[in-house]
C-alpha cells in the first residue's frame, strides 16, 4: 500500500454514511450539541450588542467571565457527580458553610493558607459525608444531599451566628482582585478547575469508571470495579469544588456568609442539562455543562444591562431550560 | 395421563404430535417430544478426560433461602454444568462464587487460596470472570464503543500514573476481539449496534483480556441466534482447552450435556446428581429435577 493510498484509506474510517444521515446524527454527538450551544451563546452576544452599548464592552464581558467563574467550579464537581448516576443538590450551601468556616476569627487568626486548606477541607468533608451515606447507607443521593444542604445552611448559620464576617486577611482578597493580562485570577482558577475536571473525566481511569458506573451500575459491579468506593470519591470531588468555589466567593465578597450560594446548585443543574448531560448518568460532556453557564450567565448580564426584572429573568431562564431538554430528546429520538 | 385419552404435544407454539394414543405411548416418548428436540447446531466434540489442576474449589457453599451445601470442583480446561429449573439458585450459585452476592456459609477457594465472600473486585483479581445471564442490563455499557466495554476490568493495565493509554488499549482490545471473530471488527462501534451472538462474545473478550483462569457462564446462548451459539461453543471449549476452568449454567439442558464434562443436577437450592456430561440424557435430568414435584404427588 503506498502512502497516498495510506492515506486516503485513513480518512474514510468503516463505511462511509449517507450525507443525510450524518447531519441528522450530528445532532446526536456531543460536538454537534456544543456547536449548538455556541450558537445560541452567538444569539445571545447578537441580542446583547444589539440592546445594549455597553455589552461588548471588556468591562462587561469580564463581569460575565467572572460571575461565571464561581457557578462554574461548581458545575464541574456536579457534572461528574451526574455522569455518575448521581445527584448533588448540597453544593450552593456546601460553598457557604465552607467560606464560613474559613472565615471564623479563630480560623483567620491562622493566615490565609489555613484558611484555604479550612474551606477545602470542610468542601470535601461535606462531600465525604454524602458520599459515604449514598454509598454504603444505600440512601437515594436526592435524599442524602438535601439533607446536607438543609443542614450546611443551618450548620453555616449556627457558626457564623447569621453575620457577614468580614475578611482582614489582605492575601484573601487579592485573589479576586489581582489581575494577570487583565483577566481577573478568578477567571483563571475557573480555566484551570474546568481544564484538570476535562482531563481527569476524558484520558483517566477514573473518569472512565465515572462514565460506566453511571451508564450501568449493574454492570461496572459485575466487571469487578469497586462501585461504592468510586461513589464515595465522586461525592468529595464535588465537595472539594465547593471549597475552591467558597475560597473564590469569599475573596470576591471579603466575607464569609451563610446566604452565599442560595440556589447556586439548581443553576449549576440547570447549567449540566443544558449542556446535554444525561440525568439518569453515563454520557454528557464537561464542555457542555461549561457552555450551559455562559448561556446561563450571559442572559443574566443582557436582562441587567436592560433594566429588567429578575422575575422576568428566572422565567426565561425556566423556559430555555425545557427547551433545551426538549430539542436534546427529539434529537435523540431522529437518531438511531 | 390418567384422565385423558388422547394426547396432544405442544412445542413453542407448534404442535409436534397429535392424537397419541393416552395408555400406549410411553412417557419418555411424550417427553421427547416435549422437550428433546434434535440439536441443530454443532456442539464441538469433548477433548480427553480434564487431568489438569484444580483451579476452583467450592466447599458447603449456601445462601440463606436460595441454595445451600454446594461443593464442587473445576480443573483447569474442564467445563462443569449446572443444570436444573429456573429457580433451582443455578443463577445465584454462579453470583455468589463469584462475590456478587455474599454467602451464608461456606468457601469458595481458587488455586487453593480462599476467595473474600462478597467482593467481585476480589474475585476478579483471583482470576474469576463472569457473563451474566441478563447481557445488557449486567454486563454491556450498550451506547459505549466495543473496547470500553471490553477493557472495563482491567483498565488499569492500560494507565500510568491513572492516564489511560488508549493506544495500547485499543491494540490489546483489537487482538482479543479479533480472536473471537467479532463482527462488524471495529471496535469503535457501540455496543448496542451488535447482534446478540456478536454482543456475547465481547463479553467473553472482556475476560479473554483479562487472562481469566475461572469462566462463569450463565446462559451463555439466551438470545443468540443458531448460527452464532456454534461459534460461542467452540469458543467456550477452545478456551477450556488453554486451560481455563469453566462452570457453565444454562436452561437449554441439551446444551449442558453436550457442552459440559461434568454435570450437577440441581433442585431446590441442592446437588442432587453429578455425572459425566456424555452419561446423562435429557429425560433423566429432566426425571432428576422434577423428582420433588413426583415425591409430592405421591
Amino acid at each position: 500500500m503506498s502512502v497516498r493510498d495510506a492515506i486516503v484509506s485513513r480518512a474514510v474510517p468503516g463505511e462511509p454514511a449517507p450525507r443525510k444521515a450524518r447531519l441528522a446524527g450530528l445532532l446526536d454527538t456531543s460536538v454537534g450539541r456544543n456547536l449548538g450551544l455556541v450558537g445560541v451563546l452567538a444569539v445571545l452576544c447578537v441580542i446583547g450588542v444589539a440592546t445594549a452599548d455597553t455589552f461588548a464592552t471588556p468591562a462587561n464581558l469580564l463581569i460575565i467571565m467572572t460571575s461565571a467563574s464561581i457557578i462554574g467550579v461548581l458545575t464541574v464537581g456536579v457534572t461528574m457527580v451526574i455522569i455518575g448516576g448521581g445527584i448533588d443538590l448540597s453544593v450552593g450551601k456546601v460553598m457557604a458553610l465552607a467560606s464560613v468556616w474559613s472565615t471564623t476569627v479563630a480560623t483567620q487568626s491562622y493566615g490565609p493558607v489555613v484558611m484555604i486548606f479550612c474551606a477545602l477541607a470542610v468542601g470535601a468533608g461535606a462531600g465525604l459525608v454524602n458520599g459515604l451515606l449514598i454509598a454504603y447507607g444505600r440512601i437515594v443521593p436526592f435524599i442524602v444531599t438535601l439533607a446536607m444542604l438543609i443542614s450546611a445552611q443551618g450548620l453555616a448559620e449556627q457558626i457564623s451566628g447569621k453575620r457577614s464576617q468580614i475578611v482582614t486577611d489582605p492575601t484573601i482578597a487579592a485573589i479576586a482582585s489581582t489581575r494577570l493580562l487583565g483577566i481577573p485570577l478568578l477567571v483563571y482558577l475557573f480555566a484551570l478547575v474546568v481544564a484538570v475536571g476535562w482531563v481527569v473525566l476524558n484520558r483517566t481511569t477514573f473518569g472512565r469508571r465515572t462514565f460506566a458506573i453511571g451508564g450501568n451500575p449493574e454492570a461496572a459491579r459485575l466487571a469487578g470495579l469497586d462501585v461504592r468506593r468510586h461513589t464515595v470519591l465522586l461525592y468529595v470531588v464535588s465537595g472539594l469544588c465547593c471549597g475552591i468555589a467558597a475560597i473564590m466567593i469569599t475573596s470576591l465578597t471579603t466575607t464569609g456568609s451563610s446566604t452565599h450560594g442560595t440556589l447556586y446548585e439548581l443553576d449549576a443543574i440547570a447549567a449540566v442539562i443544558i449542556g446535554g448531560t444525561l440525568l439518569s448518568g453515563g454520557r454528557g460532556t464537561l464542555i457542555g455543562s461549561i457552555l450551559g453557564v455562559l448561556v446561563f450567565t450571559t442572559i443574566t448580564n443582557l436582562f441587567v444591562l436592560n433594566n429588567l426584572a429578575t422575575e422576568v429573568q428566572n422565567i426565561a431562564k425556566g423556559a430555555i431550560i425545557v427547551a433545551a431538554v426538549l430539542f436534546q430528546s427529539r434529537a435523540q429520538r431522529n437518531s438511531p | 395421563m390418567k384422565i385423558g385419552d388422547r394426547v396432544t404435544v405442544l412445542k413453542d407454539g407448534r404442535t409436534v404430535a397429535r392424537n397419541l394414543p393416552a395408555r400406549g405411548t410411553p412417557t419418555a416418548e411424550v417427553i421427547r417430544l416435549m422437550t428433546g428436540r434434535a440439536v441443530e447446531y454443532a456442539l464441538p466434540p469433548r477433548g480427553p478426560e480434564p487431568t489438569g489442576d484444580v483451579v476452583l474449589e467450592v466447599a458447603g457453599l449456601g445462601r440463606r433461602g436460595e441454595f445451600a451445601d454446594v461443593s464442587f470442583t473445576v480443573r483447569a480446561g474442564e467445563i462443569v454444568g449446572l443444570a436444573g429449573l429456573v429457580g433451582s439458585g443455578r443463577s445465584e450459585i454462579l453470583e455468589t462464587v463469584y462475590g456478587a452476592r455474599r454467602a451464608s456459609v461456606g468457601t469458595v477457594r481458587v488455586r487453593g487460596r480462599a476467595l473474600r465472600s462478597g467482593s467481585v473486585p476480589a474475585a476478579v483479581r483471583a482470576g474469576l470472570g463472569l457473563c451474566p445471564e441478563e447481557r445488557k442490563s449486567q454486563a454491556l455499557l450498550l451506547a459505549e464503543p466495543v473496547y470500553r466495554n471490553v477493557s472495563l476490568p482491567v483498565l488499569g493495565r492500560f494507565a500510568r500514573a491513572g492516564f489511560v493509554r488508549q493506544d495500547a488499549e485499543r491494540a490489546s482490545v483489537r487482538a482479543a476481539t479479533a480472536q473471537l471473530d467479532v463482527r462488524p471488527a471495529d471496535p469503535a462501534r457501540a455496543v448496542r449496534t451488535l447482534s446478540g451472538g456478536n454482543q456475547q462474545k465481547v463479553v467473553l473478550a472482556r475476560w479473554l483480556l483479562t487472562g481469566c483462569s475461572v469462566l462463569l457462564l450463565d446462559e451463555p446462548t439466551r438470545g443468540v441466534d443458531v448460527g452464532a451459539r456454534g461459534e460461542i461453543y467452540a469458543l467456550v471449549r477452545g478456551l477450556a482447552e488453554q486451560g481455563v476452568a469453566v462452570v457453565l449454567v444454562s436452561s437449554d439442558v441439551p446444551e449442558v450435556l453436550g457442552l459440559a464434562d461434568r454435570v450437577l443436577v440441581l433442585r431446590d437450592g441442592r446437588v442432587v446428581h453429578e455425572a459425566p456430561g456424555g452419561e446423562l440424557d435429557e429425560a433423566r435430568v429432566l426425571d432428576l429435577v422434577m423428582e420433588g414435584s413426583r415425591d409430592e404427588r405421591a
